[in-house]
Parts: structure tokens; sequence; C-alpha cells
């Protein structure tokens, strides 16, 4: 009987621990799901639902239209609990390790809340130091934040910073051109590395062929070829040259295995895309930008 | 003896070429660690440049302060009376150095826990703002000083490493200092509501 009660004590204290595990979980950057790589029209992550499904949707759009106008890439993280950080050091090992903004112009942005820890971080890449200073991200958190995250109206917090955000931001800066210049300059090098030697190789077998056995010098010229044997399965010709230095006159034969291909035909008609029924969202990416500690945190 | 001449000839050919590249990615580097030298001064200055501006605006609300006041003047006039340039520079002036840019981020801390008592103070949106630039800055000034450690990491281990260490020393390229944590500013001033 005592042993049962152990055993049943024991269970019941596993079930607790799991059930606070579930519960309480803490975030840290490895952890958080980075919805934005999975889909581009995406920029909240939201894993424990604290922001309503209606202020996810609006964050989304409000970010989406100020990528597509200004360039600039935005995380907003909304959880529960974090790692042993604060809101500082999380937004800006977030940032730094998924590379938020564009490399060249470091236009990141990572906004995080984070409920349990009452912190919020508004994070500038350098390149939006100059648009968002520290003390209008303070502005922010102060007037159009605070009282509702007091509150624990986390949605209505949330909205007002990302409406404000975006209203210091929009038109500050257009996008860049889609291609950049490091992606044409790996294209020219794939370029030359696959023709360079093909070139080459060309070149050589041109030489070797005009070269005479007899006096080593590149003076055969071809006289005339003809045509021993041409059936289904082989093409095989004899081409004699002369060399224009010595006169000495040698032939070469080439043969060339016809593709046994006769019987291929008739199965065709396989071409075309695989339809648009299975085709997922788009995957998003970020840019390899930095941040060198821009920004404002707040404690509410 | 022409092929022998050919080899010595190639072998010099070869060593040239590496040594101008070994140079050259040394250079690289050197120029790199300074780059980031100059951003972290950079971001020290602006620190500098905000304390005025905030010891004008607390001035105001704490009448019976006027030592915290003085002490943090005191420390900014002190650490902006030393400049550094980190290539020329011995271990002592560049302690000295640290130890006059972390007497301001002390001083500073000082200054704001004094805040804390004043609620109208806090209650001041210039106050506010001018916190919240000396947050940012005193974060900025922890990334720059990484990244400061992290480019000096590397242009050390390439002079200390064979075989660039041979040219390193032919060249006269030296290491760098590291940039020590200070104590106690491992926590920027943070003042709670």
């Amino acid at each position: 009987m005592k042993r049962m009660m152990i055993l049943y004590k024991a269970l019941v204290f596993l079930i607790i621990c799991f059930v606070e595990s579930v519960h309480a979980k803490q975030y840290d950057i490895d952890n958080i799901d980075m919805v934005h790589l999975t889909d581009e029209t995406k920029y909240v992550c939201n894993p424990e639902n604290i922001l309503s499904f209606g202020t996810v949707a609006e964050l989304d759009s409000l970010f989406y239209r100020l990528e597509a106008t200004t360039g600039i890439e935005t995380v907003v993280v909304v959880v529960d609990s974090l790692r042993g950080e604060d809101c500082y050091s999380f937004s800006l090992m977030l940032g730094n390790k998924y590379g938020v903004g564009s490399e060249n112009r470091n236009n990141g942005l990572v906004i995080a809340l984070s409920t349990s820890d009452r912190c919020t971080q508004i994070l500038t890449g350098r390149g939006l130091e100059g648009y968002l200073p520290d003390a209008i991200c303070r502005r922010i958190q102060v007037q159009q934040m605070n009282e509702h995250l007091k509150n624990g109206n986390y949605d209505e917090a949330m909205l007002r910073c990302a409406k404000t955000v975006v209203s210091y931001l929009d038109g500050s800066m257009e996008p860049e051109p889609v291609k950049s210049g490091s992606e044409s300059r790996e294209f020219w090098i794939m370029f030359f590395l696959i023709f360079t030697p093909i070139i080459l190789m060309s070149i050589w077998t041109y030489y070797k062929q005009r070269r005479c056995p007899n006096c080593k010098k590149f003076k055969l010229e071809q006289k005339d070829t003809l045509l021993l044997v041409d059936d289904e399965k082989v093409r095989v010709t004899e081409t004699f040259f002369l060399c224009k230095n010595c006169q000495h006159e040698l032939s070469r034969k080439t043969m060339v295995r016809k593709r046994n291909d006769y019987h291929i035909g008739g199965y065709g008609g396989y071409g075309g895309r695989p339809g648009g029924f299975s085709r997922g969202p788009s995957r998003g990416s970020f840019g390899g930008g930095s941040f060198g500690g821009g920004g404002s945190s707040w404690k509410f | 003896m022409s092929k022998k001449l050919i080899a010595i000839i190639g072998a010099a050919v070869l060593l040239v070429i590496f040594g101008v590249s070994t140079y050259n990615s040394l250079v690289d580097k050197d120029e790199e660690v300074k780059l980031k030298w100059s951003n972290l001064e950079a971001q020290y200055q602006r620190r500098a440049d905000l304390i005025p501006n905030l010891v004008n605006t607390v001035k105001g609300y704490v009448q019976h302060e006027r030592e915290t006041l003085e002490a943090v003047m005191e420390a900014r006039s002190k650490a902006t009376s030393i400049t550094v340039d980190p290539s020329n520079i011995t271990p002592e002036q560049f302690a000295e150095y640290q130890k006059a840019q972390s007497g301001v981020t002390s001083a500073l801390g000082r200054l704001l826990a004094v805040a804390e008592n004043y609620p109208d103070l806090k209650a001041n949106q210039q106050f506010l703002e001018l916190q919240a630039q000396l947050e940012g800055t005193e974060n900025r000034i922890e990334v720059a000083r990484e990244d400061y450690n992290k480019a000096s990491k590397s242009f050390n281990s390439s002079v200390r490493k064979f075989p660039t260490n041979l040219f390193a020393s032919i060249f006269g390229f030296e290491m760098y200092d590291y940039y020590e944590a200070e104590e106690g500013a491992e926590i920027a001033p943070q003042v709670q509501f």
C-alpha cells in the first residue's frame, strides 16, 4: 500500500512537471519559430497566441507593406517568458543570428515583448538609427504602449507601437534593387569556372589535330573525307591530312556511336509544370543585416 | 644548371606572391581593427556629448545632489582628455583609458540611481528620452567593444600563426591589446518605473 502511494505521488509529480513545462515554456533565440522564414508574408512570432489572430494579421500586413515600400525587414516576437535574457539582449542576439535587415543597409527592426518579464524592446538596425532614434523609441513605449501593457491589453499596445513605428519609417528609404552586386559577381565567377575549361579544351583539341607527327609543326591541313560505315549504330569516317611543311601524309579514322533511340518515340506528353495545387506559401528570407545596440527597452 | 635557375626563380616568385598576399591580408585586418576602434571612440564621444544635457536637465530637480553631478562631470572631462591610438600605445596607457571610461559609466550609474528618488524628474519627458539615449549608447558601446575585441583577436591570431608570423615580424606588425570588460558595466544603467 505504501509503495503504491509512493508510486502514485511520483506519477502526480511527473504529470505536474510535464504540465508546468508545457505551460511555462521559456523562449530563447534557438527555440523560437521564425515564421517569416516559412512564409514571407508573416512577421509576427506569436507562439503562445498572446496576440489575437486579428492583431497578428494586421501587424503582418503593416510590416509587409513596410518591407515592400522601403525594404525594411521586421521581426516581432511576443512570448510569455524569455530564458535567462532580458528583452534587449534577446532581440540583439535574435536580430544578429538571423541577419534581419539588408547586409548593405542594416535596416532591420526587432520588436519584442515578454509578458512575464514585463519588458519590451524596439531594436533598430544601424541603418535605421537615424530615422527611429532611441528617444523616439522610448517615446513610443511610454506614450503609446505603457498604459495598455500595464492593463494587459497587449493587442492594443503592439498595434499602436507598430503603427507609430511604421509612420516614422514610411518613405525613409527605397527598396533595394532585386539583384545585388555580390549575386551578379557570383554568377560571373560560376560562368568562368564552367566555360573556361570548355573553351581551353576545344582550343587544345583543335591544335592537337593540326600537329604533324613527322615534323611536329602545326601545319596539317584537311584534304579529303571518306565515309566508311554509316549504319544504324555507328558512323565511321576517314579523314586525310597533308602537312604543308614536310608534305607528310596521314589519315585518321573517327567513329561516332549513334544513340540507340529509335524505339523511344511515342512516349512524349509529360511536359509542363506539376500544376498549382500543392504550392505552399513562398519562403521568406533575411538579408544578413547587423545591429549595433540602438533602440530602447522598457520595463512596464 | 638552367633548370636549377628556373626552379630558384620560380620559388622566389612564389615566395614574393605569398609575401604580398600575406602582407595585404594583414593590412586589411589591421584596418579593420582601427575601424572598430574608431567606432568605439565615436560611441564614447556620443556618451560624453549627452552628459552635459543630462546634467542640465537633472540639475533643476535635484538640489541636494551636487556631489553626484560634479562626479559625473569630472569623470567625463577626465575621459575626454585621453585620446588613444590603439596601434601605438603601452598596455598601461590602454588600461588608464579603460579606467577613465568605466569611471564615466559608474558615475552615470550613480546619477541615474539618484534620479530614482525624484518622481518629478522621472516624469520629465526630456529626462526620459535622454535616459533612453544614454542606455542606447551604453548598449552601442558594449557592441562596439565586442566588435573591437573580435577584430583584434582575428588580427592577433594571424600575427602569431605560422608562417604569417615571419612576415608580420619582418613588416613590423604588432599585436593589439584587448578591451577588458568593465567592472560593473555589464549591466547598463536602468531605471525601473
